[in-house]
């Protein structure tokens, strides 16, 4: 057992991973590490590379080149053995549109040789813990965007798997669908599992995940954990003033560690915190100095801030 | 799986319309010549002058008219769908990732597919025979040779030439199921598969084209009324299961290495 936990210290582990369709590299020599038992957001514009990367991983397109590895066996080669203990939601919904939702999961499950029995009690299972119990005998052409979802999400949660794929699981769910997403994350990750989940939703992917990886045009510009990314991205002040140049002069005056952008507004962002002065003081020689502070913010540096860091504001989809 | 596929495949509504029409021909065709009678001239397909004689006769007509058209157009439709239908509606993703295995799920849709043609013929067999001993006497049933043989006996030519067409069906199957892998759309895997069965018969009627036509889907098709003579003459039976077989071979192999290393997109 030890040495199978050792061997799987990785649930997922990508080397030199490239995918092109025609001259365009869809994937672009990419690596990446999944620690077991992590939530792993990863995040990338529309385009990124993000659903071609998840493709490989469970064994539906075949890299050009580069190394692969689920819960330590080679993908593809062993996607048969594998995929087994593998959860996977790609992408959304896609299901026999004249089966009903229960039904669908139990060919599915009759796919990965679970006997009659148990596909009938793994699917009622799953279903009720997305809550389509009700819904189970409506065929799965009647449902709705958002059911159609969580019976994609019922799918990868029908058996108990080791690591869990999911392509962007809140998409077409309402606000308490995509809390309840968020619950099961957390209990899966609380069983032990590892899962690794594609999003655009940062602020989902914040509250969720353990650690995150930002892919935008086919590489992936980064990779930590989440407790890591904050201690070296710090917090901002936000401070509104009625004066924002004289307030600038005063805040380089006290600290040359400080950087100061004026927004609109006298809106000032003030960063250089750690090696600068505390705020108290910032707020005192502000003051002081006959600058009247409407609003002075601690502000953590979310993901959303982040990311436009790393992959930039453009909308262009390659 | 495989018991799985089946089900889905036998109560799929499309499935059962289809079934349902393929048995309503031997009625129809029945009706017609209740009410109109046969005529006179001798015209028509094989067996057509003995349609009234007994249900065995109508079953056979039935078959023989069906085989050219209606039956390549049906099973290429299923067939082609197979694989293409299902990466049009996203399921495909799910069941290769869930995992079913490539080529399982090749092995399996072809199975389930020739099946469902062997269900279609037997369809024939059984409303044409109910039609016929409704609407006709069960009469005399005389041989190609001449010759008469008991109803009994009819009972088991009508099954051997119904599974006949049939088996000479599975090379459409197999062609279905081999462009169903190439494209994501069902409707333009079904029209190639079914394009290609009817130039076959096209091909088939040029006599330039002698040497081509053992190998040709449609040559042998019609062989199954060789099992109406006395003693059975089995030789173009025995071509015709060969080369559908032959093309069954080839095409779902085809298939089924081009899908182990396709890219799903879908």
């Amino acid at each position: 057992m030890a040495d199978g936990l050792a061997l799987a210290s990785q649930a997922i582990l990508v080397q030199g991973l490239t995918k092109r369709f025609g001259p365009r590299a869809a994937v672009d020599d990419i690596s990446l590490s999944v620690p077991s038992g992590s939530v792993f957001g990863f995040l990338g514009p529309n385009g990124a590379g993000k659903t071609t990367t998840i493709r490989m991983l469970v064994g539906l397109i075949f890299a050009d080149s580069g190394e692969l590895r689920l819960l330590g066996e080679p993908m593809p080669k062993a996607g048969r053995k594998v995929l087994r203990r593998v959860g996977s939601m790609i992408e959304g919904p896609g299901f026999v549109p004249y089966l009903s939702g229960e039904d669908n999961l139990r060919r599915l499950l009759s796919a990965t040789g679970a006997s009659s029995r148990d596909q009938k009690l793994f699917a009622r299972q799953a279903l009720d813990r997305v809550g389509l119990g009700p819904a189970a005998d409506r065929k799965a052409k009647q449902y709705s965007m958002g059911m159609k979802q969580r019976l994609s999400l019922a799918w990868a949660l029908a058996l108990p798997r080791e690591l869990y794929i999911l392509a962007e699981p809140t998409n077409g769910l309402d606000p308490s669908g995509m809390r309840e997403v968020r619950e099961v994350v957390a209990s899966l990750a609380q069983e032990g599992s590892t899962v690794f989940v594609s999003s655009h939703l940062l602020g989902e992917v914040e509250q969720i995940c353990t650690h995150v990886s930002f892919m935008t045009q086919g590489k992936i510009v980064l990779s930590e954990s989440l407790s890591e990314l904050r201690s070296h991205h710090q917090r901002h002040l936000e401070i509104v003033t009625d004066d924002g140049v004289l307030a600038k002069t005063l805040l380089l005056e006290l600290s040359q560690d400080l950087s100061v952008d004026v927004g609109a507004d006298n809106v000032l962002r003030v960063r250089g915190l750690d090696a600068g002065p505390k705020d108290a003081v910032i707020n005192r020689h502000l003051v002081e100095g006959g600058v009247e502070v409407s609003s002075f913010v601690s502000v953590a540096t979310s993901l959303e801030d982040l990311f436009v860091e790393y992959v930039g504001e453009g909308f262009d989809v390659r | 799986m495989f018991a799985e596929e089946l089900r889905r495949t036998f109560t799929r509504p499309r499935n059962l319309v289809i079934l349902g029409l393929i048995g309503l021909v031997p009625i129809l065709l029945g009706v017609v010549v209740k009410t109109l009678g046969v005529g006179h001239g001798g015209g028509g397909p094989p067996f057509f002058g003995q349609i009234t004689d007994n249900p065995v006769f109508l079953v056979l007509v039935a078959l023989s008219t069906m085989q050219t058209f209606l039956l390549p157009l049906l099973i290429g439709l299923v067939a082609g769908d197979s694989v293409a239908g299902e990466a049009s509606s996203g399921s495909l993703r799910y069941l290769v990732a869930a995992p079913a295995g490539r080529v399982r799920i090749i092995a399996i849709k072809t199975l389930v597919v020739m099946l469902f043609t062997l269900a279609a013929v037997l369809t024939i067999a059984l409303t044409g025979g109910i039609t016929g001993s409704l609407l006709f006497h069960v009469g005399k049933i005389v041989t190609l040779s001449g010759s008469v043989v008991s109803n009994a006996r009819g009972v088991v030519l009508t099954i051997e030439a119904a599974l006949t067409v049939g088996v000479s069906m599975f090379s459409v199957v197999g062609l279905g199921l081999f462009v169903s892998t190439l494209t994501d759309t069902p409707a333009a895997a079904s029209a190639v598969a079914v394009g290609v069965a009817i130039i076959t018969e096209i091909l088939g009627g040029i006599p330039q084209l002698i040497h081509v036509q053992p190998i040709l889907l449609s040559t042998y098709w019609s062989s199954f009324t060789d099992l109406m003579r006395t003693p059975q003459v089995w030789h173009g039976v025995g071509r015709d299961v060969l080369e559908s077989f032959g093309w069954l071979a080839v095409t779902v192999i085809a298939g089924a290495v081009n899908f182990a290393k396709k890219d799903l997109l879908s």
